[in-house]
This record gives structure tokens, C-alpha cells and sequence, in this order.
């Protein structure tokens, strides 16, 4: 294996969050010197929005971006330029949120309640999939932001659609709340990769042997992580050290089998999801998605 | 037309046709940012969708006027008349004004719900202090000649308040009025982009969720006409009601 390269090529990644659970493989590549192997010097960069990642990689201003698959194909559908290059985390962690002793143990339970969602334009359309498909006849939606754990608490809402499986139950759970959640996929939506790495087409035409042995070290500090993970844990607390280390570690519990198992992409699963996409009105161009994956790294 | 008119026209043309020849030759892409014309198509198409947005923040705005005024003019005048009071609260104005608006939102919205109150109190909280600060500096300013002329004449204090004060204070109030109006869109649009189910803000927080650009500088566009037509409209009363000017 070559050792650190003297001049080492500089790559930026732009998360799509400040930087948590999800992305402790970031962290464990380039703590361990993984990135290093592959001759590049990596910095990470949180975004304002959850939106700046993607669009900031369309315009080639940063090399990759962390972004969500349903993100991806509605960029897609509007015809940004960019390219899926690799997995992070490879189901939804986006769940249907409610507290339990709230009488709510079926979808069906939600018929005539209050439904929040956390951001418009997306997660309220996918409650409104969700409760086609599950024959929720009639709820009230509210958008509730990034107020979370308050809406349920003070009970603005019965439930919420968008919030992470790994973090929000963790934080219910430690003010003392019992949370429930419905995954999605085993209520109809179709399933998708959480969290992605996307490139602009430019950057990937111009730098793609950097962007392949980014991918490749991504895996390599996944499957390092499978194998080690109190170190990954201390690893990531090293790095981000203004991390909340309590809540963290239950979440990476909840995380670490969920951190992608290959970077080849499902692309009939992408596919699916996409038509569902189009079908329920999250996109208004049907996206083929051949287009829009990249497969970087090959299977070992 | 005026000659302040034609230049406000000219800087306008100047600046919206260099922000288009720029994106053009520049091939800045649409959803980085969009041309001024594909924001006016898109502002002119979509106003079925967005007008009825406007008018709810809108009223957002209206309220929070109206309930500012409530609480300024009592408050400046009571401030102006025991100045022990002034001192004891002008920290608490000032803290009001220093707290980020952006980091009371998401509580208010907690508080109050996710319904309009939330925002008509944001845009409150904004307006409030440029209005209560102005109308007591025109209290204040007034000359003390007149305050002894009056004095002399034998009129009583609130004669005193309503017939020289009053008059004196009404220019600086409509200038922090004219201040208040054009930045209450900034509470009832944050107010929005924390909790809304409708409203400008809420368009915005949309469109930019689905990468429309387009239709985030649309949502802005109508929110600029609306600041400044209350803005006029402001102008169009202070003309009115100080008639002797």
C-alpha cells in the first residue's frame, strides 16, 4: 500500500447536516489516513441548508456532497448536473415518528389526527403517499420545522414524518419519552439510500481517479468500522469533539448496520423509487436513472 | 414624473439589465441564480399559487402593525412622560432587539402554535422598537419655547401632549413607521420558515427544498412589491395627516 503522498490532491465533501452519526465513515477514513492512501487531503464542510450540498456540487464549487436519494432525483428532474458516485447509508432513516401510549399501533390509527412533516416540499408529500397507501382518509398536516421532539412532546401533532430513527428516538427516549416509528419501506414507500455522495459531472469528468479512490476509501473505513466499532466511536469523538457523546453512541448503535455494505447501486430499486417519485408528485419529470449513477468503485 | 423618479426607474433598469447580461454571458446556471426575467415569468405564472400566500403574510404584517402600534405609542408616551421609566426599560427594548429574531422563532412557534399568532407577534417584536425609539425622540425634540409658551397660556398637560407633542412627534413616528413596515416582512417570513402551513416564507422554504430557485426569487419578488407598496401607502398617510409640512 503507498504511504501518504507529498503532494496530495485536495478533495472538499460537503455534508448535508452539521457533521453526526451518519457520517462517522467520513471521519474514520480520514482519522485512520485512509484518504491519505489514496493520495488526498479531505475536508469536510457543513452546509446552511440542506439543500446548499447538492446545488453547490451541481455548480462544481465543492467536489462532492453528502445528499439524500429522493434530493438527488428531484435534482435530477430538474436537470442539475450531477452524477450519484456513492453510498453512505443505504435505507431510509426518515421514519413516521409518534409517541407511544398515544393509542397509535397501525397507520390506519392516524385517520382524522394531526400529522407534521419537517420539510416542506418534500416530507410533506411523502405523508401524503404514505397515507394513500395506507388508507389514512383524512389528517391534518402541519409543518413543524426542525421542532420535533417539542410538537410531539406538547402534543401539537400525533405524528411526524421526516425525522431519523437514529436520533429522534434517542432523544425522546432520553427526556423520558417512549417513541414509535413506522419505516417507511415496510409501509409502502418504496426503498431508498438515505445518504449518498454526489459529484458534479464536471468535477467527476475532470478528477475522477481522485473521486473513485474517495469512494474506495469511504468502503474501506465502512467495513473498518464493522469491525471495530468502539474505535471508530472514539475516532469520530476525536474529531468532532463537540459531538454529544451520551446521545451519539446510542445512535451509532441504531446506525452501524445501516452504513452502505457496497458501493454498487441497486439501480431497479432506484429506479422504482424514482417512478414512485414521479407517480405521487414529489417530481414533475420522470427521471431515468441510469443517468444519474456513477458506479466508481468495483466489487472486491 | 419627477426627476427623483426617473433616476429610481434608471438605477432599477441599469441594475435588473446588468444582473441579466451577467447571467447570460456568464451561463450562470437557473438554479444558482435565475435571470430577472425568468423570475418575473415565473412571479406572473405562479400568482394563482402564490398571491393567496402573499395575502396571508400579508395580514401577518397588518397585525403585527397594528398590535405594535398598540404597544409603541403608550409605551413611548409614558416613556416620555416619567423618564425614570425610559431609563428602566430601554435595556429591556434594547434586549429585545439584539436577541436574533431567527432564534425566538422556533420558540414563539412552540408557544403560540403553528398558526398566525406566532407570526403577527415576530413581526411585532421588529416593528415595535423603531416606532417606540422614533416618536419618543419627536416628543422629546420639541422646542422649549412652545413647552413654556403653553405652559403660560395655562394649558393643561395632556392639552399640552395632544396639541404641541403630538404634532411635533408625528413626522419622526412616520419615520419609524416607514422603518418598521419595510422590515416586518423579515419577522412574519421567519416566523413562517419555522412552522407555516401558508405564506410567502412558507412558498419559500418549499421551492427551495424542491431546488425550484425560480420560485424562491418569485415568493421574494411579490414580498418586495408588498414591502413597498405599504411603504407608500405609509408615505401616502403621513402626507395626509401632516398637512402644515
Amino acid at each position: 500500500m503507498a504511504g501518504p503522498l507529498n503532494a496530495a490532491e485536495k478533495l472538499t465533501v460537503m455534508l448535508d447536516w452539521f457533521p453526526n452519526i451518519d457520517h462517522l465513515p467520513l471521519y474514520v477514513a480520514r482519522e485512520k489516513g485512509f484518504f491519505a492512501d489514496e493520495g488526498m487531503d479531505v475536508t469536510i464542510l457543513s452546509p446552511s441548508a440542506t439543500t446548499d450540498a447538492l446545488k453547490l456540487a451541481a455548480s462544481n464549487n465543492v467536489d462532492l456532497a453528502v445528499s439524500y436519494a429522493p434530493q438527488a432525483i428531484m435534482g435530477a428532474s430538474r436537470g442539475l448536473p450531477v452524477k450519484v458516485v456513492g453510498r453512505l447509508v443505504e435505507h431510509p432513516l426518515s421514519v413516521l415518528l409518534y409517541l407511544e401510549g398515544t393509542g397509535i399501533v397501525h397507520p390506519s390509527d392516524l385517520n382524522g389526527r394531526k400529522i407534521g412533516y419537517t420539510v416542506p416540499g418534500m416530507m410533506d408529500i411523502l405523508t401524503d403517499a404514505f397515507a394513500q397507501i395506507n388508507g389514512i382518509k383524512k389528517y391534518e398536516p402541519v409543518n413543524v420545522g426542525f421542532a420535533i421532539v417539542q410538537s410531539l412532546v406538547a402534543g401539537k401533532v400525533d405524528a411526524i414524518m421526516g425525522p431519523y430513527k437514529n436520533y429522534e428516538t434517542v432523544e425522546l427516549k432520553e427526556k423520558g419519552y417512549d417513541a414509535g416509528y413506522f419505516e417507511l419501506r415496510e409501509w409502502g414507500i418504496p426503498d431508498y439510500d438515505e445518504l449518498i455522495f454526489i459529484c458534479g459531472e464536471k468535477t467527476l469528468k475532470d478528477k475522477q481517479a481522485l473521486i473513485r479512490g474517495f469512494v474506495r476509501a469511504v468502503d474501506r473505513a465502512i467495513k473498518d468500522t464493522r469491525h471495530h466499532p468502539e474505535k471508530a466511536l472514539a475516532l469520530y469523538f476525536n474529531a468532532v469533539p463537540d459531538a454529544p457523546q451520551g446521545m451519539e453512541t446510542k445512535a451509532f448503535a441504531i446506525t452501524l448496520p445501516l452504513y452502505a455494505s457496497t458501493q454498487r447501486h441497486d439501480v431497479t430499486r432506484w429506479q422504482t423509487f424514482a417512478d414512485f417519485a414521479y407517480k405521487y408528485g414529489l417530481i414533475e419529470a420522470k427521471v431515468d436513472v441510469v443517468a444519474l449513477l456513477a458506479t466508481m468503485a468495483a466489487e472486491k | 414624473m419627477n426627476i427623483s423618479r426617473v433616476i429610481a426607474a434608471t438605477v432599477m433598469i441599469a441594475f435588473l439589465g446588468l444582473w441579466e447580461l451577467l447571467c447570460r454571458i456568464l451561463a450562470v446556471p437557473d438554479f444558482i441564480l435565475p435571470t430577472p426575467l425568468q423570475i418575473l415569468h415565473v412571479a406572473v405564472v405562479q400568482a394563482p399559487v402564490l398571491l393567496p400566500h402573499a395575502a396571508v403574510t400579508a395580514l401577518e404584517i397588518i397585525l403585527g402593525i397594528v398590535l405594535s402600534l398598540l404597544i409603541a405609542v403608550p409605551l413611548a408616551t409614558v416613556m416620555f412622560v416619567h423618564p425614570s421609566l425610559e431609563k428602566a426599560l430601554s435595556p429591556f427594548m434594547v434586549v429585545s432587539q439584539a436577541i436574533p429574531v431567527f432564534a425566538l422563532a422556533p420558540l414563539l412557534v412552540i408557544w403560540l402554535g403553528y398558526g398566525i399568532a406566532s407570526k403577527v407577534l415576530m413581526a411585532a417584536i421588529i416593528i415595535f422598537f423603531p416606532i417606540t425609539v422614533s416618536l419618543l425622540e419627536g416628543y422629546k425634540n420639541c422646542e422649549q419655547e412652545y413647552v413654556v409658551l403653553f405652559r403660560l397660556m395655562g394649558a393643561r398637560f395632556w392639552e399640552t401632549m395632544r396639541l404641541l407633542h403630538w404634532p411635533w412627534a408625528l413626522p419622526f413616528f412616520f419615520a419609524g413607521l416607514k422603518v418598521g413596515v419595510t422590515v416586518a416582512t423579515i419577522g412574519a417570513v421567519i416566523g413562517e420558515w419555522v412552522g407555516a402551513q401558508q405564506g410567502l416564507g412558507y412558498v419559500m422554504i418549499q421551492a427551495n427544498a424542491r431546488l425550484s430557485v425560480d420560485m424562491v426569487f418569485a415568493a421574494i419578488l411579490w414580498l418586495s412589491v408588498m414591502g413597498l407598496s405599504m411603504w407608500s401607502f405609509v408615505g401616502y398617510l403621513e402626507k395626509r395627516i401632516i398637512h402644515w409640512r
